[in-house]
Formats: structure tokens, sequence, C-alpha cells
């Protein structure tokens, strides 16, 4: 039995003013280099939970409720200061759309080596080379190339896997990523699926959040079904893909196939 | 008859050199049919819907409404154009503005391109509304105030307005989760037959295309390099780019 990585028990959200829940009892646990699986329709609390999770939601708005146990730290009760050694170093985020979330204007090197700095105490340079050997080991070749590019003269792909070596990097143990296939066509869909796995391999939990389900089966793990901000059904993700229990897990998988005339 | 000849759009990329972004299409559309355009993102088809929509003007190549070419500069032409070619785009919430009113939204195109008597319009925005499956009092909404489906729909609604003969959906179906994407579809396959008109749908989800479309056209690239009638065998398909889509989706 390997190590508890990611623990939140009883995660509860609500909007402070006007009262209104929106995540209910929500539990998921996670080992070391293992991953869950968030499926579910938007709107359902999915990307507020990882949210939770990653410190970002503002306690002015928010009432969060439960406990967040990250490696047997309380996220919940992080001081201020203590954040840095968790978000973005040991906790890795890929979000949606990484074009948005650079800063267009500064080259990929610039920016990632920027951020290695605020977590590890590095040099400019160092930190530019440890990044550069992570775009090697997340399978890029052109590495001089990508250092020296900005964001927009990139592909959405080519970010995402920028990212994922920011998380190789900084040596995350675990990674969110939210609807990290949306926008990608199948072939180019089951590639990130091949980077998440290849960071599962190097020993990094996953927490991936999609509505897709060949990703989910793609990676496997534990499945968790979202419906409202509520858990409808977890388990195993061949167990719960191949035989759902809870009728809206089946209305879920049937809703994939379209078929033709 | 909407006709794209020998069109190519080229654009300036890196080191001042000139790139094709859509090079040398030809498409030809007819009434009452569903054509889909399925690529990667990054291939060009979205140029293209912009061409299409005389949003933009091809380096080379014509594209013919009827025998007449679409053109962004003569305004009176623009007007023409947009009566015949409508767009719903890929993101709904900032398709629309968050200020206007559901009714606002939907009776802008019935002013501008139909000038409708008050009376008309009124019933009109109505009937839209109740065949996008949205009830009356929605229209007093701000669109702000809807969920995702709910804006998708007005987009809808608002193209369908002054009943366009062309309907060019640019990725509208991405990003929507799975029981709201069948729905869309479903809606979208039943406005088309009741309505006659004809849609280009752009999409990168290729078993989309196939529920939907009569002639399914794959785009790399910037080019077009299949084209087929689609009759539900899946063995028409014969480039090896197409095959490797259908395969990733499950679907050979």
């Amino acid at each position: 039995m390997s190590k508890k990585l990611l623990q939140v028990e009883q995660l509860s959200i609500a909007l402070k003013n006007p009262h209104q829940q929106l995540i209910r009892d929500i539990n998921i646990s996670l080992e070391e280099a293992s991953a869950a699986i968030l499926l579910g329709q938007s709107g359902s609390g999915k990307t507020m939970t990882c949210r939770a999770i990653l410190g970002l939601l503002n306690r002015n708005t928010f009432q969060v409720d439960g406990n967040i146990q990250f490696d047997g730290v309380s996220l919940l009760q992080l001081k201020e200061k203590e954040r840095t050694l968790y978000y973005g170093s040991k906790i890795a985020f890929v979000p949606q759309n990484p074009m948005t979330s650079l800063d267009p204007s500064r080259k990929i090197g610039v920016q990632m080596a920027g951020f290695l700095k605020l977590h590890q105490d590095l040099k400019g340079k160092d930190a530019l080379s440890l990044y550069e050997q992570a775009l090697s080991r997340a399978g890029l070749t052109d590495t001089k190339r990508i250092l020296g590019s900005r964001p927009y003269q990139l592909s959405g792909g080519m970010l995402q896997r920028c990212l994922i070596a920011l998380a190789i990097a900084g040596k995350a143990k675990l990674v969110i990523a939210d609807e990290p296939t949306t926008a990608l066509d199948a072939i180019h869909r089951d590639k990130a699926v091949e980077q998440f796995l290849h960071l599962q391999e190097q020993g990094c939990a996953l927490l991936i959040v999609t509505h897709d389900f060949d990703v989910a089966r793609h990676i496997g793990g534990h499945v968790l079904i979202m419906k409202e901000g509520r858990m409808v059904e977890q388990g195993r993700a061949k167990e719960v893909l191949q035989n759902p229990q809870a009728a809206y897990t089946r209305e879920l998988i049937e809703a994939i196939h379209l078929g033709w005339r | 008859m909407l006709e794209v000849k020998n069109v190519s759009k080229q654009y300036k990329g890196e080191d001042k050199l000139l790139f094709d972004a859509v090079s040398d299409v030809s498409l030809s559309m007819a009434d009452h049919r569903i054509y889909a355009l399925v690529g990667e993102s990054g291939c060009g088809k979205s140029t293209l819907s912009r061409l299409i929509l005389g949003l933009e003007s091809p380096s080379s190549g014509q594209i013919l409404l009827d025998g007449k070419p679409i053109s962004r500069k003569r305004k009176n032409n623009r007007k023409e154009t947009a009566k015949a070619i409508q767009l719903v785009l890929q993101d709904g919430k900032s398709a629309l503005d968050p200020h206007f009113t559901v009714y606002q939204v939907i009776a802008e195109p019935l002013r501008n391109l139909l000038a409708l008597p008050k009376d008309k319009e009124r019933s009109r925005v109505y009937e839209l509304l109740d065949r996008m499956e949205l009830s009356k009092e929605s229209a007093a909404k701000k669109t702000g105030e809807l969920s995702g489906g709910q804006q998708k729909r007005i987009g809808i609604a608002r193209a369908l307005a002054a009943s366009p003969r062309y309907i060019v959906f640019d990725e509208s179906i991405s990003g929507l989760d799975v029981i709201l994407r069948k729905n869309i579809l479903e809606l979208l396959k039943r406005i088309q037959e009741e309505e006659q008109c004809s849609y280009l749908f752009i999409t990168h989800e290729i078993d989309a295309a196939l529920y939907l479309a009569d002639e399914i056209h794959v785009m790399q690239n910037g080019k077009l390099i299949e084209s087929r009638r689609w009759c539900g065998n899946l063995d028409v398909f014969k480039n090896p780019y197409t095959k490797q889509l259908l395969q990733a989706s499950h679907l050979i």
C-alpha cells in the first residue's frame, strides 16, 4: 500500500452572500503516483473542487468547509507565506487554456525560469537549464526555439507541454489539470493524455477534470462522477465506465455515442 | 449556391515570410444540405469561415454567392451577404453582449436586415425562443444571466432570425459536456430540416460531423485533403489522416 498523498474529506463550498451551497461532501483520496478523474457536466462543481484544493477560492466570497490534507499538511489552514511551498511547486496546475494563463509578451524560458526561482533557490541560468532539461524530458526536441518563443508563437498543445515540463522541473508531486483536452482533436487529445501518463510514470499523482470519457478510460485510476455539486458515483475507472451503477452515469455514457443516419 | 473557388489566404508569419493559412480550397455548397469541415486547430478552418462570411478577402481565388463575388468592401453587398450567410461562434458567452437582453440580441438582425414592423418582430422573437426550447420569460433576461447552454441557443436563434440560407458554425459545440452536446446537435438537425437552410459545420470532433453532415470535408495545413459524400459507410474515407482521426475517436 503506497502512501496517501491527497485526502479531501467532507469538502463543502458555499457562496457567502447570498448564501448558496455549491459543493457538498466531496471526498477524494489519492495515493502517490496514482490518478483520479473528476467527471461530470459543466456546472457540476468539478472546477470549483479543484480551485478549493489549489487554494484559489476567495475566502471573502466562499465558505469552504471540510479538510484537505496534502502530504500530511492541512492545505486549508496554510498561512500566506507557506503557500509558495506547495502551490506552483509540489502542487502544479495545468489550466484549461494555457494561452491566456501565460504572459504573451515574455519569452517562455524567462517566464518559466521565473516561476522556478520563486520556489527553488536557483540562479537564473540554472533555472533556465533545469527547465530546458525538463522540456526534453517532456518529449520536446527543439528546446532552444521553445525557450526563445513567446506564448502566442506556440500552439496550445505545445504550451500545455511547456506547463507539464514546468511541473517536471518543479518536482511536483501532484498535478491538477482542468479540462486539459477540451480544445484538442482526437489525435492531439491522445498525445496530451500520453504526456500526463508519462508524468505519472515519473512519480507524480494526477487529478484531472474532464468531461471526456475517452480521456478517463485512457488515464484510468479512480473515477469520481459529479452532479450538481455532489458525488454521484465513484470507483475504479474500468468498473465505473463499463458497468455504471448510477442512472446518471449511464445517461452520460449514452450521450457520448451520436451515431449517424 | 455558395461557391469557394481556388481560394488561398496568406498571412505574414514569423520573419515576415508569407504562409498559407488556406491554400487553393474549392468547395461548393448547394441549398438544403449540411457540409462538415473537419480538422485540427490551426489547419485553416476558421480562416476559411471568415473568408466565406466576407470578414476577410482572399489573397487569390473567389467566393461566389449565386455567381456574385462576396466582398467586404461594398457596403450594400455586406448587407446582402449577412442576409444570406450567418455565423454561430464557439464561445456562446463572449459572442453575446452581457448587457443586452435576450430580446434585443435576437431582434437586432431582424431590425438591421429585414426592417420588420414591431408586432411582427415581437412574434418572430418569441417564435424563435420557442423553437430553441426557451421560455417566453427569458426574453427579458440579460444574456449574462444565462447558462452556457442557454447562451448557445440564443446564438443559434440570432443566426436563424433573418432566415439565412447558409449558417456557418465555427466550433459551435466544442467545450460542451456530452449531454449538452447531444441536445444541441439534435436541435441543429431538427432546425435544418424545418428551415431548409444549409450548414457549414466546422469542428474538430469527427463524430459530430458524421452525425450531422451530408458531406464531409477534411482539412489539414490549409488544404482540403479529403471530400466525401457521407452516406453512413466509413469505408468511403481513404486518406490516412482521416483514418487516423476516426481511429483516435474509436470509430474504426
